[in-house]
């Protein structure tokens, strides 16, 4: 898996504006806009009505929408599409199904503007009606790149992302894992996050302790915790 | 119907140029530059260094050319790495392999799942 | 350069220029030209003026053909126009109607 993904789960429907950095892999239902500067996949089961605009588009499901990317454009074998393409490379392979306008120039501008609102917008939900129990928490905080923030509901108390906040722009806590019943609006997507299960322990978490001198939140790594520490002094002493 | 009919396979070579329609049965392979319409009832092949324009309805159409016209296909319409094409498609499938510089409208008949089914484009 | 086989289902309406070789087994109405030789195969129509380096008639010919070098009329041959060429053969069986001018 990618560095930085986030990821729309199967039984998760959006219906509102996505705007990321990172990559996306969609496996569930997303209506709105999507703009990503990173990668965005298309599983399989993914039913896409929206504009897509990313830096790299694949596509392995169904989409309603326009796409464009400032890369590349992959239609595989059994997506079915919609709707304009717009990129300087494109491919549609064999058992793709494809219908609309195509224009091989450059497209996939996340424009400055895009990216600067990111920033300072909050998190934002997006409603759910079909989310079968699980969380369509595609929340976010910080658009911040390396804020590794972790939606994952089933954690406990400390929603707030162990993120390095050095680096973090505009770090925000994380509202509750529950459904917002605000109306539909932006999305900003996490640099790192998983909507559906319990996120996987990077090994950002030591790197944190040292940075912020704050106390990681033990909802991440809580078997590290003790370590963590004692990570933390042999890097000091750069043994 | 003579035996060589049935697999009728034409070749127009590379040091030919044709100003003016094409139709028939069989396959067609243009290696050299056609100016005109083509109709076949089959596979019609626009090989790499050939020009067409002109409009082309046929079975199935692979440009590995130069293709500027319609193309209507009852067949899949496939644009090889090499291929610049430009115009309106319609076909059982449109494909393309990276490297193809298309400038086109695909048309092709198939049902996007009924959740998107909010209007057909 | 390849050759052109032209296929007993294809119809040409229009003008036909070749660098090289031409194979008609279907129909040409319109211009043949050819730098090369234009073989007219039994069963091909062509309603045109045919001009090469040489010609081979097989089939249905109806125009001027003209030749630089050699012009044959096969026996399963129909011409039905007038022949310019350097030389010219008629089979026996075949069928011609025309002038012929061999004063090249």
């Amino acid at each position: 898996m990618a560095d930085s993904e986030a990821i729309i789960g199967q039984g998760t429907f959006i219906r509102g504006n996505l705007r990321g950095e990172g990559d996306l892999c969609v496996v569930g239902h997303v209506e709105g806009v999507i703009e990503v500067r990173g990668q965005v996949i298309f599983e399989e089961t993914s039913i896409i009505q929206a504009d897509v605009t990313a830096e790299r588009i694949i596509v392995r499901g169904a989409i309603a929408g326009e796409l464009s990317a400032k890369e590349s454009i992959v239609l595989e074998e059994g997506c079915r599409v919609v709707g304009g393409l717009r990129a300087p490379r494109l491919r549609i392979e064999p058992g793709a199904l494809y219908r609309g306008r195509i224009d091989m120039m450059e497209g996939g501008a996340v424009t400055a503007a895009a990216s600067a609102k990111q920033q300072s917008r909050p998190a934002v939900q997006a409603t759910q009606p079909s989310a079968a129990g699980r969380s369509a928490s595609v929340v976010a905080s910080a658009p911040a790149r390396p804020a590794p923030a972790r939606p994952a509901p089933s954690r406990t108390a400390p929603n707030r992302p162990p993120a390095r906040p050095a680096r973090a722009q505009a770090v925000q806590p994380l509202p509750e894992p529950e459904v917002q019943p605000q109306p539909a609006s932006s999305v900003a997507l996490p640099r790192v996050g998983r909507i559906r299960s319990a996120p996987a322990v990077t090994e950002s978490a030591p790197v944190q302790a040292s940075d912020s001198g704050d106390v990681p939140p033990p909802p991440v790594v809580p078997a590290l915790k003790k370590k963590t520490k004692g990570a933390v002094r042999k890097r000091g002493d750069a043994s | 119907m003579r035996k060589d009919e049935l697999e009728a396979a034409s070749t127009l070579g590379s040091g030919i140029s044709i100003q003016g329609r094409i139709m028939g049965e069989g396959n067609l392979t243009v290696e050299g530059s056609v100016e005109g319409d083509v109709t076949i009832q089959g596979d019609f092949v626009v090989a790499a260094g050939a020009r067409v324009h002109g409009s082309v309805e046929a079975h199935g159409v692979v440009v590995e050319g130069d293709l500027e016209g319609d193309i209507l296909a009852t067949g899949p319409v496939h644009a090889g790495a090499g291929a610049s094409l430009r115009g309106n498609v319609k076909g059982q499938a449109f494909t393309m392999e990276e490297g193809a510089t298309v400038s086109v409208t695909v048309d092709a008949d198939f049902d996007l799942p009924p959740e998107l089914q909010g209007g057909r484009e | 350069m390849a050759s052109t086989v032209i296929g007993p289902g294809i119809t040409i309406e229009g003008e036909v220029i070749a660098d090289d070789d031409v194979v008609v087994q279907g129909t040409i109405r319109g211009k043949l030209t050819s730098q090369d030789a234009v073989i007219i195969e039994a069963g091909a129509t062509v309603e045109a003026d045919v001009s090469a380096a040489s010609v081979v008639v097989s089939g249905s010919v109806t125009g001027d053909v003209q030749a630089a070098d050699r012009v044959d009329l096969q026996s399963t041959g129909r011409l039905v126009g007038d022949v310019k060429a350097a030389r010219l053969t008629i089979a026996d069986g075949a069928s011609f109607k025309g002038n012929v001018d061999m004063d090249v």
